[in-house]
């Protein structure tokens, strides 16, 4: 499969439901309460989106499925589309776009601060993600940088576990999922070193 | 057969064809499940519910601000906290359906001179139904205004009779693993402690404000709303007011009350409705009225301070909260 169509596939399936949303909103049809059903849909949404970006690799890795890459880019930009309007939600509808009283969220509660680390963190891998900055930055940067992605994600989880009052199903999924695709890189960075011991101990 | 050589598709165009209309259909099809599943699992829209058996009651006029308004019965009935069925408010509802609420026996006791076993219908018929229109506002912070219909838990204490000794009432709901699905062992063990429980003082509970509900919009409750029996006390957040009860228990003890027990540093014994007491996680200043765009500001007692804020006086809101 040509690179562009599997762009197209991702894309697509990726921006489906943020369409749907759109069209039962405009419906009036988004259930009894439907800022909050907005705010948490986009939410779990950026979180499965970011979950599957950090799926690429291993999955790559594992099955021999190079192709792959060419979504990871997609992926974690759609993560942050749906990060950007579950942040857009909350400011907007929550506190009618005001600063100060963003602010004083941000003063009295933490799990509001790491959700807002978080969606930074995304915003900047987002504005670094062209080609250009790839090469502005140089690949090792550029890698450093995008590595962020791993703290990110285990903001975004705390942010997620910490929004919910006792019913943590989801997020104790999200968090076995996490620990797999985080563990499988440090288990494989320390592989890596592991062989290049062997090979100087030659 | 007769096929000019010009009309064979040339193999390469063929195959290129044969790929597009696999990618094409790859496309769709995964467009579909993709569809399906965000509606299957996010549930935008809840089926409306079937209606409850009409009341006789005494009508009354709203003591409500000039911009409040009754929430529609569709969202009273299709947007609720009750744990035991779902923790997701809009399949509560469906989940709740096959919840028998005949034969039902309320079994009230403990600190009382005459303890008794009373059966729903005796209890509907104890004292005149009344509506009582009242805000109710969630913990979580989004509010209603609901048209219970039911009568001052005071008529049935006063029946019991509760001793000089009697200093708290305890509400127990019904444990029903068959028909709850949440209060079947989980994985990691329960959501909350059940069977859920609830608590008063005596003063907070023989307060006129205070009922014990059978219906609302006029009809008997239905299951997603604590049918057949249920305590409503509108100046505290919601889960206060315990559903579907079938124990009354007055102690001189303080209850040990389920959300208490699950958060003790989120969810007080107290839970008076106060914008000035934040919960540890978010703030309870303002409040989502169901069916408003925008958030309004809650009220001290949520609304109802120049009744009840007599019976804190003297008391600190923010370490009792």
């Amino acid at each position: 499969m040509s690179r562009a169509y599997l762009q197209l596939l991702v894309l697509a399936n990726g921006l489906l439901p943020a369409l749907l949303l759109a069209f039962d909103a405009l419906r009036h049809k988004l259930g009894v309460n439907p800022v909050e059903y907005f705010i948490r849909t986009t939410g779990v949404l950026s979180m499965v989106l970011l979950i599957l970006t950090l799926a690429v690799t291993p999955v790559r890795q594992l099955s021999g499925l190079s192709q792959l890459i060419h979504v990871r880019r997609t992926l974690g930009l759609l993560s942050f589309f749906y990060a950007l309007l579950h942040f857009l939600g909350y400011f907007c509808l929550e506190h009618r776009c005001s600063i100060s009283s963003l602010m004083s969220d941000l003063a009295n509660r933490h799990f509001v601060v790491i959700g807002m680390a978080s969606f930074i963190v995304l915003l900047l891998l987002a504005i670094t993600s062209t080609k250009a900055m790839v090469r502005c930055l140089g690949g090792r940067r550029w890698r450093q940088v995008h590595s962020q992605i791993y703290g990110s994600s285990v903001a975004a989880l705390l942010h997620y576990w910490l929004a919910v009052k006792v019913d943590t199903d989801l997020p104790q999924v999200c968090l076995v999922l996490l620990v797999l695709l985080l563990g499988y890189r440090l288990l494989s960075r320390n592989t890596a070193r592991s062989a290049v011991t062997v090979l100087k101990l030659r | 057969m007769n096929v000019k050589s010009s009309e064979v598709t040339p193999k390469e165009v063929y195959l290129s064809r044969r790929r597009f209309v696999l990618q094409a259909g790859l496309l769709f099809g995964s467009l579909a499940v993709t569809g399906t599943a965000y509606r299957w699992f996010f549930e935008p829209e809840s089926k409306p519910a079937p209606r409850g058996t009409p009341l006789n009651f005494i009508r009354t006029k709203p003591q409500l601000m000039a911009d409040e308004h009754l929430t529609s019965y569709e969202k009273v009935t299709g947007y609720n906290n009750f744990y035991e069925f779902s923790t997701y408010k809009q399949a509560v509802a469906k989940r709740a359906r096959q919840m028998k609420v005949r034969p039902w026996t309320v079994v009230v006791g403990g600190l009382v001179a005459r303890p008794k076993i009373f059966d729903i219908d005796e209890i509907i018929r104890l004292a005149p139904l009344e509506e009582r229109i009242y805000r109710m506002r969630c913990v979580e912070g989004w509010s209603m205004v609901i048209p219970w219909i039911g009568f001052p838990l005071k008529a049935l204490l006063d029946k019991v009779e509760p001793l000089s000794t009697a200093r708290y009432v305890e509400f127990e709901s019904l444990y029903d693993p068959e028909v709850m699905p949440n209060q079947r062992q989980g994985l990691w063990g329960s959501l909350l402690n059940w069977p859920y429980r609830e608590g008063l003082r005596l003063d907070e509970a023989m307060h006129p404000l205070t009922i014990l509900a059978v219906g609302l919009y006029g009809e008997m409750l239905l299951p997603q709303n604590g049918a057949p029996l249920r305590v409503v006390v509108p100046w505290k957040y919601g889960f206060k007011s315990a559903k579907s009860i079938v124990k009354i228990t007055l102690r001189s003890d303080r209850p040990q009350t389920t959300w208490n027990l699950a958060q003790p540093r989120e969810y007080g014994f107290y839970a008076n409705v106060n914008p000035a007491v934040s919960h540890p996680r978010w703030s309870q200043q303002t409040e989502r009225r169901i069916g408003e765009f925008w958030r309004r500001p809650t009220l001290l007692f949520n609304g109802y301070a120049e009744q009840v804020a007599h019976l804190y006086s003297g008391m600190d809101l923010k370490t009792n909260f």
